[in-house]
């Protein structure tokens, strides 16, 4: 009687087991037929090999380990990221929620023992281009960076940049770009943008050289002679041929960033970004040792627009001068008190004044950048970028009639995870309106990314310094290139 | 008892003094980060300062961690508090690590060595679930304060199988450390074993304003 029943216990749990394994319980969830659609529609954009997420989500031996904390993170929302307030902000076309029912089914799933499924029911893999991100294929024209770089095992990388001559004859206008880095792990952040070379500089293997065919790498640019004439809006500084340089309009000069989490911009047929036919490419790079020595070589996609362009996209930040103002000036108030413009006693030039720094231990330290509206104008997208004191981001429309509009609220600003948003609806703006972008920073101790609480924080490039980009991207709707000759 | 008027202005005077002294006492006890105040932005050709271990580490600080299924123990979180303490002898450092996972509860004892001079960290662990590693590491910085420890284990015996360690102990605050961590099992590559965050324990006053 007492082998009979083993026997019995036995069989009865080798047929519950089997039963269990291939997830044929009534209503338990298993990964084949159930939450593998979910992570393909949601999650292996960057789950999937070689990308940016730390690991891979596609096959069952990916997922099954992290189980546990797949519901933690999804029942809480952490994932997938989004860190816009939904119930503060706009619709956005690239928004990443899951539904209630798909968090259920996640949630039962791990409950009921994070079963595999049988074999049959496991849907094809998303048919995804090999490392780019954009779903509709490989790009029409692929820029690499001119060279391998080397990032060594440790130390300081500053920025550098590198340049790539535009190959075509005529300007073409990109719909669809994508920054690719070869090295996730090394790529602390990248841009892009159409520039003119600095003065008296020469491209070798993609490097500036000066004329003398001296690296400039890490070299201060030549300075322009005194007696040489400077034309308006330009400067032989670094910096100012980053922000001078325009084609057209300002802010058409950049043409996106990567940083984790963005790296993708995509733009509405008809409009798009220029690439000028007598520009070059400047890749600036900002690498990040990890330990071991890495080599990375960034790719950025084009997909040219498939529709003649009319308007042509631009980025500038709230708080910048309206683009078709020649007379406008930056608009800031830190901490409620309003930066005036500086005039140099010697040219006259009017300058935006020299925002203060952070103080040490502060939180809640608030700048608030404005852009009137001259003119007409189509925003498109928005893109917060702060650094490591950023605690906030906010933009918020005025119409003509007084009525406010919070299009993005990102409360809990992420420096190692920021979206580009791109509003699921264009929203037009008449003149008269304009665009606010309150940013908040925290330099105190509860900021749990701040190295220094008790340091000053300048405003500069390196991630110890602050940054105000309420990057914010439009087109002036009396714009029609169909009708224009090309300004270059 | 007579008020005599010298006794009255000295009172007057530590009435008004008393508040800034708390004060200031209270702003020198608050954390800093390893970076000196320069009054001006960095520079390239600045140096980074050696790792200050004494300044950093001692103390009592609480984590949180999500690891997946490994020969470590089960998927799940895990959370607990890791004491450093400050050396006794100058020549090493201890640590004991309280924590409750998947698996129930545990500790972790440790012995640490940091040399300042050769930027070296050298720690072994003594695990009651029933495995024990070394690991070392190097440790760089920037200016900004931020530094990071590159740690990395010879393959040990875990749960009837060689697993090996790499993790990269971010030292992103005063009072805050992250640590990126993979494994590898059976000589098989390294793959995501968590991110977690440590938290150092400070009076409520010095954390925040």
């Amino acid at each position: 009687m007492r082998k009979f029943s083993l026997v019995f216990v036995v069989f009865g749990l080798v047929v519950s087991g089997a039963a269990a394994g291939a997830g044929q319980g009534k209503g338990v969830p298993t990964f084949t037929k159930d939450v593998a659609p979910i992570f393909y529609e949601n999650c292996v954009t960057c789950h999937r090999p070689n990308n940016i997420a730390p690991m891979a989500l596609l096959e069952y031996a990916d997922a099954r380990p992290w189980a546990r904390s797949i519901k933690d993170l999804v029942v809480a929302r952490v994932m997938p990221p989004w860190p816009a307030d939904p119930d503060k902000s706009l619709a956005f076309r690239n928004e990443r929620y899951l539904d209630q029912d798909d968090i259920d089914t996640i949630a039962a799933w791990v409950d009921g023992g994070a079963l595999k499924g049988i074999d049959a029911d496991m849907p094809p893999a998303p048919d995804l281009p090999e490392g780019w991100t954009y779903e509709k294929g490989e790009p029409d024209y692929v820029f690499d960076l001119p060279i391998e770089y080397t990032i060594a095992a440790e130390g300081e990388e500053d920025y550098i940049d590198f340049y790539s001559d535009i190959p075509w004859d005529e300007d073409r206008f990109a719909e669809v770009l994508e920054l690719r880095p070869s090295d996730y792990r090394v790529v602390h952040h990248s841009g892009a943008y159409t520039v003119d070379l600095p003065w008296g500089t020469q491209v070798i293997d993609g490097v500036l050289h000066d004329l003398e065919g001296n690296s400039l790498l890490r070299a201060p640019l030549p300075r322009r002679p005194p007696s040489e004439t400077v034309e308006e809006g330009e400067s032989s500084g670094r910096v100012a041929q980053r922000v001078f340089n325009e084609v057209n309009l300002p802010g058409s000069s950049k043409l996106l960033s990567y940083v984790p989490g963005r790296g993708v911009e995509r733009h509405r047929p008809g409009t798009g970004k220029r690439l000028a036919s007598d520009k070059w490419i400047r890749w600036t790079m900002h690498y990040n040792p990890i330990g071991v020595e890495a080599t990375e070589r960034s790719k950025l996609g084009i997909w040219f627009n498939t529709v003649p362009v009319t308007h042509e996209v631009l980025t500038r930040q709230a708080g910048n001068a309206f683009p078709t103002d020649p007379f406008g000036n930056d608009i800031y108030i830190v901490q409620g008190e309003e930066v005036k413009p500086t005039k140099d006693p010697k040219t006259g030039r009017v300058r935006r004044g020299q925002i203060p720094n952070i103080p040490p231990y502060t939180d809640n330290w608030k700048i608030t950048g404005i852009t009137p509206i001259n003119e007409p104008v189509t925003l498109y997208g928005l893109s917060p970028h702060m650094h490591l004191r950023g605690k906030s981001l906010k933009w918020v429309v005025t119409y003509p009639d007084g009525r406010e509009l919070t299009i993005l609220d990102v409360p809990e600003f992420d420096f190692n995870w920021q979206i580009h948003y791109e509003l699921a609806e264009p929203l037009h703006l008449p003149a008269g309106s304009k665009i606010t972008g309150i940013g908040v920073y925290d330099n105190s101790l509860g900021n749990r990314w701040n190295p220094g609480p008790h340091l000053e924080v300048y405003w500069g490039q390196q991630s110890w310094d602050e940054m105000y980009q309420a990057f914010t991207e439009y087109t002036v709707e009396s714009q029609d290139l169909t009708k224009r000759q090309s300004t270059n | 008892m007579r008020w005599r008027p010298v006794r009255v202005v000295l009172l007057l005077v530590a009435t008004i003094l008393l508040p800034h002294v708390v004060s200031s006492q209270s702003r020198q006890a608050r954390p800093q980060g390893q970076i000196p105040d320069r009054g001006r932005p960095t520079e390239s050709s600045d140096e980074v300062p050696l790792f200050d271990y004494d300044a950093y580490f001692p103390g009592t600080w609480a984590f949180e961690w999500r690891v997946p299924e490994s020969p470590l123990g089960l998927g799940g979180t895990i959370e607990g508090t890791e004491v450093f303490s400050a050396s006794t002898d100058g020549r090493y450092y201890t640590s004991r690590i309280e924590a409750s996972g998947p698996d129930g509860d545990f500790t972790a004892d440790s012995r640490i060595i940091y040399l300042a001079e050769q930027k070296a960290f050298s720690r072994y662990e003594v695990d009651s679930r029933g495995f024990e590693f070394f690991k070392a590491g190097r440790i760089g910085g920037d200016l900004g304060g931020f530094y990071t420890v590159h740690y990395e284990t010879p393959p040990f015996a875990a749960g009837g199988q060689q697993v090996q360690l790499r993790m990269m102990t971010r030292l992103v605050s005063p009072v805050n450390y992250r640590v990126e961590s993979r494994i590898s099992i059976n000589g098989g590559p390294f793959t995501n074993f968590g991110n977690a965050w440590w938290t150092k324990n400070v009076p409520s006053e010095t954390a925040a304003r």
